[in-house]
């Protein structure tokens, strides 16, 4: 235990040094922060987690998983960790197409890559001590082999990215945005209506028309003497900031930039507040669909356990592998919420290889085959979901788990389990378990989006 | 300028203990008359970058803005962290060879005293 607190230190250290390298680079980026937290494959293979029966749509970079069987003694005493070493690693060449699996091709259609989520596989670890001093470590990992998303899905997603990339366009540089107008007059700033189409008039009269003619090199100095008045007349009209060589004094030039900088200055500002409007907008639009699950998905999860017994290292033998299948069709309840809810369907299908302690002779393991089938139902709100799990056992080892679930997201990062039901064995079948999960997120579990296509 | 076809070449050394961005434009600043900006991660330096052919530039004015953000410092110290910084032009490429300018043209924003901008014009003759 202590070695397992001494690991999760270093990571967690890890997490803290790894903040925020760079604070400039933060506003172009899309932050995962809402990422899901799953039970962990190392505790499924064990039937110790609340469902067995699980298909996240992405993970966080590091996640605690702790569950107690409310019938044993102990608190919250089986331990779980999952990490997506996705999140681990600085992607600078990810875009965000890339990440949620579409291309767009050259004729401005776009494509799925169905096998995209491939590259947030996780891995797991748990820790879990049984009433009969066996104690459990296990290791597992996880990953969606394949995924069909909805096209609506997929346009809203482009549509969010585009009006992301025009935003940081945009947003850039105030002075370039300013510049291209700050010289048009408004009307606001006219006494009268014929004052102001006066002076659109005068502006209209020299900035229509092309920029004077520039001489070439060796010009005569009258022919450029020429071109400086008009070019004078041009910028004074047309060119903002004011340039210093348009003004025949400095008290002058000086009572245009106060002019100018006034105007920037209060541009700068309303910018501000409309960007970081929009700015905020963008991050929930992509966090909503980002979180969207696909209409089908298949996941594959293996995990491998080793039981030692009564506290001795050297007193231990391979316990149970197991390697499963999780097939999962969600269908919205309300399409036009905002966040959505489901009704998740899933099949799973699972092979298990498990060793046990004989009995007689006690030295000697016994090893045994089973298949698992099952089925699950899953309606999923904001923030709770409430499932049924239905699990056949066949082959050297028989039975079915009949499992309801419940789940809340007490914040953002942490959830709350509880399920309760037969968990295949004959007798000391009842689940009665109860967990809580805490996902943290990683510094770099974010997308940066590029400022042009 | 001469009436060749040779590159002129901008360099921009930002010096400041603030954070910069530097963007150069041609006879105005506008989006369409950007040439050039430094990258996220070199503070408002930007390495020497083809500006245009020197018959091209002849009369032409080339303006480099840099905003500097000194939002990391105390606004009391402020003003003297843009004393304190420095910019260094150079243009290569010309008849004259290499020629560096420096020059500090200021404009602190109202509302935040910590953003300023400085521009400086180079016409070339």
């Amino acid at each position: 235990m202590k070695n397992i607190c001494t690991i999760l230190a270093i990571i967690l250290f890890q997490f803290v040094w790894a903040q925020d390298p760079d604070p400039e680079i933060k506003e172009k980026e899309i932050s995962f922060d809402n990422l899901e937290v799953p039970n962990t494959p190392a505790f499924i293979l064990l039937d110790e987690a609340p469902t067995s029966i699980q298909r996240p749509n992405s993970t966080r970079a590091f996640a605690l998983d702790l569950i107690q069987d409310v019938t044993e003694d102990g608190v919250l005493g089986n331990l779980a960790v999952e990490v997506t070493p996705f999140w681990m690693i600085q992607h600078t060449h990810m875009t965000p197409e890339k990440y949620y699996g579409i291309k767009t091709q050259e004729d401005g259609s776009v494509s799925q890559n169905f096998f995209s989520k491939l590259r947030l596989a996780s891995v797991s670890a748990a820790y879990m001590k049984s009433a009969d001093s066996i104690t459990n470590i296990s290791i597992g990992v996880r990953t969606t082999l394949f995924e069909i998303k909805r096209q609506d899905d997929i346009k809203d997603y482009k549509e969010a990215l585009q009006q992301a990339q025009k935003y940081l366009n945009n947003s850039a540089n105030y002075m370039e945005q300013y510049n291209t107008q700050c010289k048009i007059p408004k009307p606001e700033n006219y006494r009268s209506e014929t004052a102001f189409q006066e002076a659109m008039q005068t502006y209209k009269g020299i900035c229509d028309k092309p920029e004077p003619t520039r001489p070439t090199v060796g010009a005569t100095d009258e022919e450029i003497q020429k071109y400086r008045a008009a070019i004078k007349e041009y910028r004074l009209a047309c060119y903002c900031p004011p340039d210093p060589r348009d003004y025949d004094t400095t008290a002058q030039f000086e009572a245009a930039k106060e002019w100018y900088e006034a105007g920037l200055n209060a541009f700068r500002e309303k910018k501000r507040e409309e960007d970081n409007f929009t700015a905020k907008d963008l991050d929930v639009a992509f966090k909503e669909i980002t979180s969207r699950k696909p209409l089908f998905a298949i996941d594959l999860a293996a995990a491998y356990n080793q039981r030692f017994f009564g506290n001795t290292f050297n007193d231990n033998t391979a316990g149970r592998f197991g390697i499963w299948s999780t097939l999962t069709l969600s269908s919205f309840l309300d399409k036009k919420k905002t966040n959505r809810d489901y009704f998740n369907v899933y099949g799973f299908v699972r092979y298990l290889d498990d060793t046990r302690r004989g009995i007689f002779p006690a030295a000697n393991d016994d090893r045994f085959n089973a298949f698992d089938l099952g089925v699950k139902g899953e309606l999923e709100f904001d923030k709770l979901s409430v499932a049924y799990e239905y699990i056949n056992r066949s082959g050297d080892m028989e039975g079915y788990r009949s499992v309801g679930t419940i789940r809340y997201q007490l914040i953002n990062d942490i959830f709350l389990t509880g399920s309760f039901g037969n968990n295949f064995e004959e007798t000391d079948d009842l689940v009665t378990l109860f967990g809580i999960k805490w996902g943290i997120n990683g510094a770099l579990q974010s997308i940066t989006i590029p400022q042009s296509d | 300028m001469d009436d060749s076809a040779k590159h002129v070449k901008i360099d921009v050394k930002v010096g400041t203990t603030g954070s910069a961005e530097t963007r150069v434009y041609l006879d105005t600043i506008t989006a369409d008359n950007r040439i050039c900006e430094s990258d996220d991660a070199s503070n408002g330096n930007i390495p020497a970058t083809k500006a245009g052919i020197n018959r091209k530039l002849f009369l032409r004015t080339l303006i480099v803005n840099t905003s500097l953000n000194f939002s990391n410092i105390p606004d009391s110290a402020v003003k003297d962290a843009i004393k304190m910084t420095h910019i260094i032009y150079t243009l290569d490429g010309g008849p004259q060879g290499e020629k560096p300018f420096n020059n500090l043209d200021a404009i602190v924003n109202d509302s935040d005293i910590s953003s300023v901008e400085i521009t400086k014009r180079i016409e070339f003759v």
